[in-house]
């Protein structure tokens, strides 16, 4: 048993579903004792499959849609989700995904193309009591390493900038920003990359109660 | 760091840094392994550090056979005291209640709750991050109830490529997730309990 034959036969998830024979289990364990690099993969599996199937369920009754996408998915999941997303982002460039994944962790991905010349789609709403915040940028898709990061008001004036940050080993840049600070009722993020200036990644974030 | 075998001849010898290399080795690892079959970190723990003082302790005394089968050896010492663990349990229970076991369990139980209940926030969150259905169908499928990727792909009408991507993707924003949420340096710490290793590493420090 290797590293190899271990993620090709999914043996983590057979483990853990008990699906191995007593001596493959042995024979993976043994794998393991010796190689602790694997032992994230398999606690994070581990939780994954703990809580999974209420996180399932609380996700589901936190949205009655989600109910109707179950219900619908033969014939027309992927569209419905489609729209949905479509709704969420103000009818611009569908493409672009951005949530809010709680009211201090801000987590924007999937932008890719999207650009500054006019007001990017609307990624995110901060709740008023929000003090500060964490911005999660997934620029996987983006060749660079290096990358500039500028907040700016909805006219266009720099609030506040974070030149050349490095992407991390999930392709993303993590920053710590007090949106409110500004007292502007929206703010832009524009992530560009350091060596073209492209911008890879914009979106508007509401900060005001208007 | 040497290999577990070289450490286990190096202890022979009277090194004692091996010693903290060897538990340090094994230590995370053995107690994923226990914690997970036995779903009880504080027990999890007690196993951990009795399976090592003893795998030290034979160490010392050269008294392992085989060094290149240590990783045997540790997990068949640490099953063993698993059991007999299980056994003694089984044998003070004799006529007491089910209800006077619950009883007996109730603060260990709540301590597990509200780290359970954590994950659980921690997960819902990255769950929620999926835009699609399909994805988190495909998570809830694969994680929970353990369906094939295979059969995964072809319920779901999606490329391996996709499946891999997502799967991916979930492992790496609840790694994120967890390590801002709940504090936890992933290279470090054991996701099954924090501190119990570093507990562990010191409880065995002061007995050895």
């Amino acid at each position: 048993m290797n590293t190899q034959y271990i993620q090709a036969n999914h043996v983590i998830q057979r483990y853990l579903h008990g699906k191995l024979t007593a001596a493959e289990m042995i024979e993976f364990e043994e794998y393991l004792l010796m190689h602790p690099d694997m032992v994230e993969e398999f606690e994070l599996s581990a939780i994954f499959k703990k809580t999974l199937g209420q996180a399932a369920k609380k996700t589901r009754t936190d949205s009655s849609a989600s109910k109707l996408l179950r219900f619908f998915w033969p014939l027309g999941g992927v569209l419905i989700g489609s729209a949905a997303t479509w709704l969420l982002l103000g009818y611009q460039q569908p493409k672009h995904v951005a949530t809010a994944i709680s009211p201090d962790v801000i987590y924007i991905g999937e932008m890719r193309g999207a650009s500054t010349s006019q007001l990017p789609p609307v990624g995110a709403v901060l709740d008023e009591h929000s003090q500060q915040q964490i911005l999660v940028l997934d620029v996987s898709m983006a060749n660079g390493l290096l990358f500039d990061v500028e907040l700016q008001s909805a006219s266009g004036q720099a609030l506040q900038t974070w030149p050349a940050l490095k992407k991390n080993a999930q392709g993303e840049l993590v920053i710590q920003a007090t949106l409110q600070s500004a007292n502007v009722p929206s703010t832009v993020i524009a992530v560009r990359d350091s060596s073209t200036s492209a911008v890879v990644l914009s979106a508007t974030i509401i900060t005001g109660s208007d | 760091m040497e290999e577990p075998a070289v450490l286990v001849t190096q202890i022979a010898n009277g090194n004692k840094e091996a010693e903290q290399a060897l538990l340090s080795h094994f230590s995370r690892p053995l107690y994923s392994i226990v914690a997970y079959k036995c779903d009880d970190p504080t027990l999890a723990q007690d196993i951990v550090q009795e399976a090592l003082l003893i795998v030290i302790q034979k160490a010392r005394a050269s008294a392992i056979e085989n060094p290149e089968a240590i990783a045997g050896f540790v997990r068949r010492v640490a099953e063993n005291l698993l059991i007999a663990t299980y056994r003694k349990n089984k044998r003070q229970r004799t006529d007491a209640s089910d209800e006077m076991d619950l009883h007996a369990h109730t603060p260990n139980h709540t301590e597990n709750q509200v780290s359970s209940e954590k994950l659980l926030e921690t997960v819902t969150q990255v769950m929620s991050e999926l835009n699609v259905e399909r994805d988190r169908q495909l998570l809830s499928a694969y994680f929970f109830e353990g369906k094939d990727k295979e059969e995964l792909c072809k319920d779901l009408d999606l490329s391996t490529e996709h499946f891999d991507k997502v799967l991916h993707r979930a492992k790496s924003r609840l790694k994120q997730a967890l390590a801002i949420r709940c504090k936890v340096e992933l290279n470090k710490q054991s996701l099954f309990t924090l501190l119990s290793v570093a507990a562990a590493l010191c409880w065995l420090g002061t007995h050895l």
